[in-house]
């Protein structure tokens, strides 16, 4: 069985462990510091998180994407038009709030990423990641970066309390609503009402497949949620600069469509007028305009009308919430098989989902508290689990570029600013988003709501050949020359940037006098799984032509060797566990 | 659910529509094209070292994924299953443009393949079914891909798909690329227990070591490429030295070995050009104004330049997504089917400007689309929810044109109002036909692979 009883105490490598599973990893340093406090006190402050700083939300906002804008040229015959101009020195990502109507897949994955690697709540960040994995919606159906980004959000703002209303207001967010036709389901009159979110909610939000529910009670589900949908108020419409016609939802507001009244100037879930200011009608008030004429539905055993909205709830909501009452043990064993495959192994038995099932239903199904128990326990720091898992691509590179790459502060000190480019080794223009596709985890942009999976998924020969560049562009101080649109007239001008700014000297605190040295700083660093001593050897031999080979950090050849060495790591299959 | 019409391109690169794609040419000597284990049904071993050698017939896999509409692609036309259909698709009937017989007519959106038909090159494979459908993608796409059977259940055998367990079975070690997929993932279908599909999603650039946004590795790096290529490889033969990572370190050793393989083979780059225009292009004549996506277009030119440089791929995969309608269908099946039919007639017409080494490339291509199940017989608001059997196209020059399978009785669903399971069209069935019809597979061989011996079709 899972050994569920928390360690009482732990040594840097075991933080490293902790940090490569629940975060986007530690320095050695920094490691070397956290192991001097309990590991209670600190997994508790660390799941707790709530860290914040002035810095990076400075940052974020104002120069956190060093990557120039393009001119967007007037649309032709556009009277109203105006030119929006480029922008050439380091801002934010403009890919919400007023800059919604820029609208770039792009632009949206660069800015997530870059706050994983900097944000200071590092656990908010690593949790809404496997929640967009678990709830994966798509931007090439929700086709608003805005919205996508507001349900990150909301993974980092109800994530980790309990599981049930995280549920529910997932089950109100508009990207969702949109994603999975939410927003077109009908219970009233002859309508036949949309089966496609009642399905997922059952088959990948909660129960997992076939397991505990019939067709029918998928049916009933749908007849529930009928109607839950949103409308755009009048101060979220954002108009594009260039072309007036065009109109996109900052964010929207959830309601249950009844035919009730909005506010002068709200728009629908696509931007269109509602005729007298009012929603359409898509979820029954009684009966009498329910489909089929019943709004008696049985769910999972259970009776409900579902026209009668219980106190504090919208129509259709006790429903919903019935899932984690009535199928508690399914809904509990789905969510620790969820958990323990991404957080711990990936060669958990049942009696692991059973055991660590019963702690997620002891605790009421509040996810912190649970997650708790599970990273301080025995079983998580098991040595069977060090290096067990498939790094997916996201974690590997947010993760390369904050053991390799400048902190926050220095980064931002700099003249030409020290952050990567994310804009950049997203794609190689703001119209491309392949690279996250090509490693196998299009962030914000998954195929299906199945989402990914976990380990093996991870690992096929063009992601690997993809996460070989992403090492080159990480290690060898790749540099990139693109050509920035300033408006027509106006000749383009050429642009250099380096991919990912790394200071090398910054690698070693403790300056290296052997090539031996070298690498072993460099595995604790970038954290290899243990790699066979003749494969070390072959590529010091290689690279220096040995193992005591004296170096210097000034030596221009060494600074090469050194980083062909961090690349040849970087690529290795020792780099690709956690 | 899946999401509607993608308009992602699968080239990863600066290219332009119809700009020509950086083609290939085969290892040139010795070594990795000799391969005298490949069955190959138009006679011929694969032994010597240059390119011509090669000469196994081609498959070109189709995944629609999504779930299908078939019923609106194929509709009745007559009958009692035009009355059913009427009554359970108010709004989202079609009205078909053409008849193929037998009470089924073609939805005129489904451009150039009205054109493929008529020319007798389509086996319309109608009402695929299994015994025990499952309406989750996830669910149904794994027992289309492991085609296997305990009793009248697929079951799952080792985790492999129909096309993998060929590839464990046939795919010479020597050999690192016979079976490729243009996408980033390698699907269920396409994976053995020794061998899986390798993903090829461009070939710009196909090399190691290289670079994310240029075409070459960096000086100072650029000097120590052989160096670092031999660093990569040794990394990738290497065996963990530690017991609890080693499983998971071997998975990740062998891509890696995988990808390495794959960049010895792909010696050097030239260029093709398209030789018709394809959806997407700028020239491309577009006759229903549909939204059309390049995405498959893209896939489809890629195949096409390996075929080429004849290259020895026996078998392809590629997917046009975007076919879980459930809202919006009416318009985004004119977009879907518009793109899938206008993709496959240019590849078509494309291949016949290829000559490889046994001839016409449009004889020895032969395509074959699978999707994971059809949909609700009765329309929802706009859209339709996940239901069961689908329909398969089989396309080529030695394809028996016509309807094969069995079409189903509409009146006579399930009780969730789906369509039922006819051992007449067993979806294995059509995997058994191009196994040994078209792959050169022996009859046991193929019912082995399979776990029973499924009836074969007449279209081959």
């Amino acid at each position: 069985m899972a050994n569920l009883t928390p360690v009482n105490a732990w040594s840097a490598l075991d933080v490293q462990h902790f940090a490569r599973r629940a975060g986007f990893g530690l320095t050695p340093e920094a490691a070397s510091t956290a192991a001097a406090t309990d590991p209670s006190s600190f997994i508790n402050a660390w799941i707790d998180g709530g860290q914040s700083s002035t810095l990076f939300d400075a940052v974020y906002a104002n120069r956190s994407d060093v990557v120039a804008i393009n001119a967007i040229d007037p649309t032709a015959g556009n009277a109203t038009n105006m030119l929006a101009p480029a922008v050439t020195s380091a801002h934010g990502f403009l890919c919400e709030g007023p800059n919604t109507w820029r609208n770039r897949l792009s632009v949206a994955q660069a800015a997530w990423a870059f706050r994983m690697q900097y944000a200071p709540d590092s656990f908010r960040e690593r949790m809404s990641l496997f929640w967009h994995q678990f709830f994966a919606t798509g931007y090439d159906k929700v086709q608003n970066t805005a919205l996508m980004l507001e349900q990150i959000q909301l993974f980092r703002d109800q994530g980790l309390g309990n599981f049930t209303d995280l549920l529910v207001a997932v089950s109100k967010n508009p990207a969702m609503c949109v994603w999975l036709d939410s927003v077109s389901n009908s219970a009233v009159g002859s309508a036949v009402p949309n089966e496609n979110y009642a399905r997922e909610v059952l088959e990948l939000y909660s129960l997992g497949v076939d397991n505990g529910y019939s067709q029918q009670d998928i049916t009933s589900l749908a007849k529930a949620l009928s109607g839950w949908s949103f409308y755009v108020a009048a101060s979220d419409v954002v108009t594009a600069p260039n072309n007036v016609a065009n109109k996109f939802a900052r964010k929207g507001t959830a309601v249950v469509a009844q035919g009730q009244t909005v506010p002068a100037g709200s728009l629908t879930w696509f931007m269109g007028a509602l005729g007298n200011n009012r929603l359409p009608n898509q979820h029954p008030s009684s009966a009498a305009n329910a489909t089929g004429g019943s709004a008696s539905i049985t769910f999972l055993d259970r009776t409900f009308n579902y026209t009668v909205a219980q106190a504090g709830m919208v129509p259709g909501e006790d429903v919903l919430r019935s899932i984690t009452t009535s199928r508690a043990t399914q809904c509990s064993e789905y969510l620790a098989a969820r958990i323990i495959g991404h957080f711990v192994t990936p060669h958990f038995t049942s009696q692991d989902i059973q055991d660590f099932g019963l702690v997620i239903r002891t605790n009421n199904f509040n996810i912190s508290a649970s997650l708790k128990v599970l990273f301080k326990s025995r079983f998580f720091f098991d040595t069977a689990h060090r290096f067990a898992l498939i790094t997916s691509p996201i974690v590997w590179l947010v993760s390369s570029c904050r053991m390799l790459g400048y902190s926050l502060s220095e980064a931002d000190s700099l003249a030409v600013k020290g952050f990567p480019a994310w804009r950049l080794l997203v794609g190689s223009s703001e119209f491309d988003s392949s690279t996250f596709d090509n490693l196998g985890l299009a962030l914000l942009d998954p195929a299906g709501p199945n989402g990914w999976g976990e380990h093996d998924v991870w690992v096929n020969a063009n992601m690997m050949r993809y996460r070989s560049y992403c090492a080159s562009a990480v290690a060898l101080s790749e540099t990139y020359r693109y050509g920035l649109y300033q408006g027509s007239g106006t000749s383009s001008s050429q642009l250099t940037v380096t991919l990912v700014p790394t200071d090398l000297n910054k690698w070693f605190p403790t300056v290296p006098i052997t090539s031996l040295d070298v690498f072993n700083r460099l595995v604790n660093l970038l954290q290899l799984a243990p790699t066979p001593t003749s494969l070390r050897d072959a590529w010091l031999n290689a690279l220096f032509g040995g193992n005591g080979i004296s170096i210097s950090l000034t030596n221009p050849t060494h600074q090469t060797r050194i980083r062909e060495l961090a690349f040849i790591m970087m690529s290795s299959p020792a780099h690709q566990l956690h | 659910m899946k999401r509607a019409l993608s308009r992602r391109t699968f080239i990863q690169s600066s290219l332009t529509a119809g700009a020509s794609l950086a083609g290939l040419v085969g290892c040139s000597g010795g070594g990795s094209s000799t391969s005298a284990s490949s069955v190959s049904s138009g006679g011929g071993t694969g032994g010597g070292g240059n390119a011509g050698a090669f000469t196994n017939p081609i498959l070109v896999v189709i995944n629609v994924d999504g779930g299908w509409d078939w019923l609106n692609v194929l509709p009745p036309d007559s009958g009692a299953n035009l009355t059913a259909y009427q009554a359970r698709r108010s709004t989202l009937r079609i009205t078909p443009s053409t008849t193929l017989g037998s009470g089924v007519g073609l939805n005129g959106d489904f451009i150039g393949l009205d054109v493929l038909h008529a020319q007798g090159k389509v086996a319309w494979v109608a009402g695929l079914s299994m015994p025990n459908p499952n309406l989750s993608h996830f669910t149904a796409g794994d027992l289309w891909a492991q085609g296997g059977t305990s009793g009248s259940n697929p079951s799952t055998l080792n985790g492999t798909g129909w096309l993998g367990r060929f590839a464990d079975q046939t795919f010479d070690a020597a050999n690192a690329i016979q079976g490729v997929t243009t996408i980033s993932s390698v699907h269920r279908m396409i994976a053995g227990a020794r061998r899986s599909f390798i993903p090829i999603t461009s070939t710009n650039g196909f090399r190691y070591p290289g670079s994310l946004r240029n075409a070459t590795l960096q000086a100072p790096y650029s000097t120590d490429s052989l160096l670092l290529q031999s660093a990569y490889n040794s990394g990738a033969t290497s065996i963990s030295a530690d017991s609890v990572s080693r499983t998971a370190y071997e998975l990740v050793a062998k891509s890696q070995k995988s990808f390495y393989d794959a960049t010895q083979s792909i010696s050097t780059l030239t260029a093709r050009t398209p030789s018709v225009p394809y959806p997407g292009d700028s020239n491309y004549i577009n006759a229903n104004g549909a939204v059309l996506s390049n995405s498959l277009s893209a896939q489809f030119k890629l195949i096409a330049s390996m075929i080429a440089a004849n290259l020895p791929i026996q078998v392809y995969y590629c997917r046009l997504g975007g076919w879980d309608t459930h809202s919006n269908q009416l318009i985004a099946m004119k977009n879907l089917l518009s793109t899938l039919g206008g993709s496959i007639k240019s590849f078509y017409e494309d291949l016949g400007t290829i000559t490889t080494s046994t001839g016409s490339a449009q004889n020895r291509v032969m395509m074959m689309t699978w999707s994971e199940f059809g949909r609700r017989v009765t329309e929802n608001s706009g859209g339709t929810d996940h239901g069961t059997n689908s329909l398969s196209l089989c396309i080529g020059n030695s394809i028996k044109g016509g309807l094969y399978g069995a079409y189903p009785n509409l009146a006579n669903l399930d009780n969730n109002a789906n369509m039922r399971y006819s051992s007449e069209s067993d979806f294995r069935s059509m995997y058994a036909t191009v196994l040994d019809r078209w792959l050169g597979q022996a009859t046991t061989s193929t019912n082995t692979l399979l776990g029973s011996n499924y009836p074969r079709m007449n279209f081959l």
